[in-house]
């Protein structure tokens, strides 16, 4: 082979770790990497992905923002610059060669790959990525669907200000285990669009930046906005948004098929060998689609809208 | 209250590309079921191997898509190798990948890769790649 560099990935120091429900483990040449883990060390959960990480020295750091991303069958690619990772959906597994610097660099692994490792294989061990936002409040939580640009971050991050705990902004990860449906949510920050400033003078002192898919926004803790998080929790309500011109919410009753129909449309398709994950995401999707499902059209400043939502979910409760 | 419908499900990671033409070759002692979008592919890989050849049950099954949202730009062959799995990258230009249990090779090469770079890069690459399934041929029936 022609290579420049020869990685292998055999690496046998292993750390169990947990992610979304789940005991995933990472064997890595690299220290750091073992030691930003550390504070997800758990082994006690059904079994996750295994991430092999090899460091190599020729390699440079890669230009944070923008990753190239490929896939067929059960193998898809991701290249952030030479950086390459590789996830295998037959086997749960992904094997990486990464610079020294990206390996000891917690926003990434935490912000970025642990989201894509999760997205891509998630289904492989019953983690079914669902594009929502989750909030929770008193136990409960309501899962917050509707398309990209629908303000489902802000509106979060609007309601996280009313008292809910944040779970997740953007993908929520839906496991059924022993029939209970639990949503986890990742330590991703909350993305808002550079428009959110106007709503949220907590940005003023962050900067907006391009996001993976190209898009600039602003990526934050949701300790910025003083809000609580959750790393998970059972989710009773799906609310499905769609904004309009006019100020003010209206909530319905609305069709689980109209749930049922967003969720499948919004996950990207998985590789026709991959059946079983197919079973797996259709049988999440399905129980989703069978909590209470409303429709919301909104309009006007967040904060108002939270506020009515936050009132809804007191009297319903 | 409407919604729109949503769109279909997105591809982006160009995993459901129809891949019409298709031939059965022979690298060396490795027979290799081909699937491509390229007509032009096919065309090269059928002028590099040694012969047209029935598929059989130890066939490797080798998908190659030509992609037009690929960079053009061709670095330096990097592999990644594990116990079951070869991936060579050059740049985003080009990502190909063995798996050697299920027997299968998968690829992508960015439509402005030039034929030259084909021949000379890519070609070699695959050869390189079908050859590791002569040498392992545990995994057949897999």
């Amino acid at each position: 082979m022609n290579a420049i560099h020869g990685i292998s990935s055999e690496l046998s120091c292993g750390v169990a770790f947990s992610l979304a429900g789940r005991t995933c483990v990472l064997r890595s040449d690299s220290a750091e990497l073992r030691e930003l883990i550390r504070p997800l060390v758990r082994s006690d959960l059904p079994s996750g992905f295994t991430l092999h990480v090899k460091v190599d020295s020729a390699l440079q750091e890669h230009t944070p923002g923008r990753a190239h991303f490929r896939g067929l069958h059960h193998l898809a690619f991701a290249l952030f610059g030479d950086e390459l990772f590789v996830f295998d959906m037959l086997r749960s597994e992904v094997h990486a060669a990464v610079s020294l610097r990206t390996a000891g660099h917690r926003e990434f692994w935490v912000n970025t790959l642990f989201p894509i490792a999760l997205g891509t294989l998630g289904t492989t061990f019953g983690v079914v990525p669902l594009h929502c936002a989750c909030l929770e409040r008193g136990g409960e939580a309501l899962l917050l669907a509707g398309p990209s640009g629908a303000g489902k971050s802000t509106l979060a991050v609007a309601l996280a200000k009313t008292g809910f705990n944040i779970v997740s902004d953007d993908w929520t990860y839906l496991c059924q285990d022993a029939s209970e449906l639990v949503a986890h949510g990742l330590d991703a920050p909350v993305k808002l669009l550079p428009d959110a400033i106007q709503y949220f003078p907590e940005l003023e002192s962050q900067s907006a930046r391009q996001s993976l898919n190209g898009e600039l926004a602003y990526e934050v803790s949701a300790e910025v906005f003083g809000a609580g998080t959750r790393r998970d929790s059972r989710p009773s309500v799906v609310l499905l948004m769609r904004r309009v011109e006019a100020p003010g919410v209206e909530l319905r009753e609305c069709s689980p098929d109209l749930v049922r129909d967003y969720f499948e449309r919004s996950a990207e398709r998985l590789p026709r060998e991959m059946v079983e994950a197919a079973g797996t995401r259709a049988r999440v999707i399905r129980s989703v689609a069978e909590l209470a499902c409303y429709s919301v059209e909104c309009g006007g400043a967040p904060h108002e809208v939270a506020a009515s939502i936050s009132d809804w979910w007191r009297a319903k409760r | 209250m409407t919604f729109t419908p949503m769109p279909e499900p997105p591809d982006l990671m160009r995993r459901h590309v129809a891949t019409p033409h298709r031939a059965e070759l022979r690298f060396g002692s490795v027979s290799v079921k081909l699937e491509t979008n390229s007509e032009q592919l096919l065309d090269l890989l059928r002028r590099c191997s040694n012969e047209e050849a029935p598929a059989s049950r130890d066939s490797v099954l080798c998908k190659l898509i030509k992609d037009s949202e690929s960079g053009a730009a061709v670095k330096a062959p990097q592999s990644l190798r594990t116990s079951e799995l070869s991936v060579v990258t050059c740049g985003e230009a080009v990502v190909i990948a063995a798996d050697r249990r299920v027997r299968e090779v998968l690829g992508f090469i960015g439509e402005q890769v030039t034929p030259d770079v084909v021949q000379n890069l890519v070609i070699p690459i695959l050869c390189e790649l079908f050859a590791e399934f002569a040498a392992d041929t545990s995994a057949v029936g897999v």
